[in-house]
């Protein structure tokens, strides 16, 4: 069984540890989760559920920051599959990694796709990230790091609402960093663990149509008919992702292969995780989003479109796009 | 199968997500048989835009033995990789540049090579 990795970000004080204490302590089946929480964690757990990790990155040449391994993480995680495989603790679906507050999700996200034994156990399910509202906009201000965990996440968790409520105008600057992302509110670790676990992905696009309006300028979302030669998608993805990886922080797609066939592809950063396949409807459309930052997600469109066109598939039918402008 | 992490060239043993066919089983692809005549056509349709892309930078590229990819320049280097993870380094200190494909005189040229 694959077990579903949720990677847990936000900064110190953000409230992560109370989420994930909550969430848990609402679950009914509790061994359904294992976490992994680094040693500055603000809150205890449960022991028989926790591993506590002090952070051990093994730099890799080349100077990517992404393409590090956590040595750290490559233990614990192996160490827990061979406790499941004894039989000695429960084989969890879901396994939830916290950061330390400056943290960059990638390398977790690098580590658990290619590590020989782990890949082939964990998938990246989805990464969340919780946001202290009190002094929110000037944290957001001075962190680049703070901005880029809101823009990889799939769920942002507002925290400390009891302290100072939520604005209009920290919605609106979320909103201009990740139209993508779910926002809830936690107050004191309260929500609903559905809300925490389920996908980060819709698994079509009739379950979830985009919620954001044009003219963002860090975001492409487009929905379009027709089938998507996958070895195609693959050259242009890659290509693409080697090129502008650093700058492109999130890649979510659904693809129509063809057949009723549909790969459902994830990435952050340059990482692709291992791609997933469903079947739905075969005259069901695909969907591509993606998170940028310094890029004209319009460009990246018509990227799309030059390359699907010109080598030799039929144009994909009926667009609709959003983000930048994305007419071309 | 070894292959490299795309930025850092780092070994690792892994399947590139491109060279994955996502609706087969992974053991399926290595029995043979139909599948096997799937992952060929995708292996030598990938040789085939890469080729397209590649074409106005004077490099060339082929399927090599049916798992690899061999890419060569016009002064006769050429150079063996796994998957595409490996590929776009190697075409990157051949050039010594990096392919773009947001790049506006590249999507013109494929624009006129495919007629779109």
């Amino acid at each position: 069984m694959t077990r579903k990795v949720i990677i847990l970000t936000g900064f110190l004080g953000s409230g992560k540890t109370t989420l994930l204490r909550g969430v848990i302590s609402r679950l009914p089946e509790r061994s359904k989760v294992k976490a992994v929480i680094n040693e500055l964690g603000e809150a205890s757990l449960d022991h028989h559920l926790v591993r506590q990790l002090s952070e051990q990155v093994r730099l890799l040449g080349g100077g990517c920051a992404c393409c590090n391994i956590r040595e750290d993480l490559v233990k614990a995680l192996r160490d827990e599959l061979s406790l499941e495989m004894r039989g000695e603790t429960p084989t969890p679906e879901y396994v939830v990694i916290e950061t330390t507050g400056v943290s960059d999700p990638a390398p977790i996200s690098f580590t658990i796709t290619t590590d020989p034994v782990l890949q082939h156990h964990y998938r990246i399910h989805k990464i969340v990230a919780t946001l202290s509202t009190v002094d929110a906009l000037n944290n957001l201000e001075r962190s680049v790091e703070s901005q880029k965990q809101l823009m990889m996440a799939d769920l942002i968790v507002l925290t400390k609402l009891d302290i100072e409520p939520r604005s209009e105008a920290l919605i609106e600057k979320i909103r201009s960093l990740n139209p993508a992302a779910e926002i809830v509110e936690a107050v004191r670790g309260e929500l609903d663990p559905n809300i925490f676990f389920r996908a980060g992905m819709p698994r079509t696009i009739q379950e979830h149509l985009p919620n954001t309006r044009a003219g963002r300028s860090n975001y492409l979302s487009v929905i379009f008919a027709g089938e998507v030669d996958w070895a195609v998608f693959g050259v242009w993805l890659s290509a693409l992702l080697y090129k502008h990886g650093d700058r492109i922080l999130r890649v979510k797609a659904v693809i129509n292969v063809g057949g009723g066939d549909f790969v459902l592809l994830n990435g952050v950063q340059h990482i692709i995780h291992a791609p997933e396949h469903f079947k739905a409807d075969p005259g069901e459309r695909s969907r591509l989003i993606m998170v940028t930052r310094d890029i004209d997600p319009s460009v990246v469109l018509k990227s799309f479109q030059i390359f699907h066109r010109s080598l030799g598939e039929p144009p994909l039918g009926e667009y609709v796009a959003e983000g930048g402008a994305v007419h071309g | 199968m070894g292959d490299m992490c795309g930025i850092c060239g780092e070994l690792r043993s892994h399947i590139h997500w491109t060279e994955r066919i996502p609706w087969v089983k992974d053991e399926e692809v290595e029995s043979g048989g139909e599948v096997a005549r799937v992952a060929r056509r995708l292996r030598m349709k990938r040789a085939m835009v890469v080729g397209r892309i590649l074409a106005p930078y004077g490099l060339t590229i082929r399927d090599w033995e049916g798992g690899k990819y061999l890419i060569s320049d016009m002064k006769g280097q050429s150079v063996i990789v796994n998957d595409l993870a490996g590929l776009w380094p190697w075409v990157e200190k051949l050039l010594g540049k990096t392919v773009d494909p947001l790049d506006e005189e590249l999507l013109e040229y494929l624009k006129g090579a495919g007629g779109g």
